[in-house]
């Protein structure tokens, strides 16, 4: 039986690596068996995650890929949810963008990394620009034995307090996710977030490497 | 290498990567003024820099590069 008295919300360190990169993994699929990234790059999962671990390990911050980004719902001694968030451009006005860029072209491979220029216009679509001095937040997974316990939420709003103690004029936080997920939508807009902007590939190719042809910009201001 | 030749060599880079031959580099440029550079192609362009320079970036390093200036002095600096 668990007792929700015992989670304990707190920032992820060097020991969660292993767990952030299985919710890395597990958001990009969306509830689907279709991991985008791995087709993306021609690389199997299990590449993937090494490639992942070794991002993460890289401890650059500011990005959906920094360890630093990720606060992690601990229970009995064991990370069993988690959810990223950043405010966009804290560091050094760079995007996160181009600091995921510069992670992913330094530790995979680069023949895959070159392999993707011929799929840029497949995946352009689907491509939301993160908006400056906003609170950015991606990539949410709970283990299945953990399910129902509001951690999401959880984590939500200790992600929140975060992005207010790192700019107390932060004016904005902001998600994305596929439409084919109706209730992590509704679990969103029951904590305040509407639907700013739709985003829709017509490339029928783009389902190789996103759940959906989908994507909702959804944002709630602080 | 001079300047000006890494300047030329860079030019090629971005007319390829961002798919514009009208792309005209200075030194205050950065990725909002070039249409198309995104994750994906910034991810594109450092790869094909550090393959036509033979140079190797460290992290450190690429996460500085605010402005075309940045890599220019970055590349002169790796090439010296």
């Amino acid at each position: 039986m668990i007792d929700d008295n015992k989670y304990i919300i707190r920032k992820a360190t060097l020991d969660d690596v292993e767990f952030i990169a299985t919710v890395i993994i597990e958001a990009e699929k969306s509830m689907t068996n279709n991991f985008g990234l791995a087709n993306f790059f021609e690389l199997s999962e299990e590449d993937i995650r090494k490639y992942i671990i070794q991002i993460l390990e890289e401890e650059v911050d500011g990005c959906e890929f920094s360890l630093s980004s990720f606060f992690v719902a601990e229970y009995d001694g064991e990370p069993v949810s988690a959810l990223g968030g950043w405010l966009e451009g804290y560091y050094d006005d760079m995007p996160s963008a181009l600091l995921k860029a510069n992670l992913v072209g330094y530790v995979f491979p680069k023949g895959n990394v070159l392999k993707t220029r011929e799929k840029a216009d497949i995946v352009k679509a689907l491509q939301i620009e993160r908006e400056m001095g906003t609170y950015q937040l991606e990539y949410s997974y709970t283990r299945d034995d953990h399910r129902g316990h509001r951690l999401i939420q959880r984590l939500m709003m200790a992600h929140l307090a975060y992005a207010k103690e790192l700019d107390p004029n932060v004016k904005k936080a902001q998600l994305h996710v596929f439409e084919n997920n109706p209730t992590i939508i509704k679990v969103h807009e029951r904590s305040g977030y509407h639907i700013a902007k739709r985003y829709v590939s017509d490339n029928p190719l783009a389902l190789e490497y996103y759940p959906y042809n989908v994507e909702l910009l959804m944002e709630k201001e602080l | 290498m001079e300047r000006t030749e890494i300047i030329e060599k860079l030019t090629a880079v971005f007319h390829e990567v961002f798919n514009d031959n009208n792309i005209v580099l200075s030194d205050e440029m950065t990725a909002k003024d070039v249409e198309n550079w995104d994750s994906l192609t910034h991810m594109l362009m450092i790869t094909k820099v550090e393959e036509t320079f033979g140079i190797k970036f460290k992290l450190k390093e690429l996460n500085k590069l605010k402005m075309v200036g940045d890599l220019i002095n970055t590349i002169e600096t790796k090439l010296q």
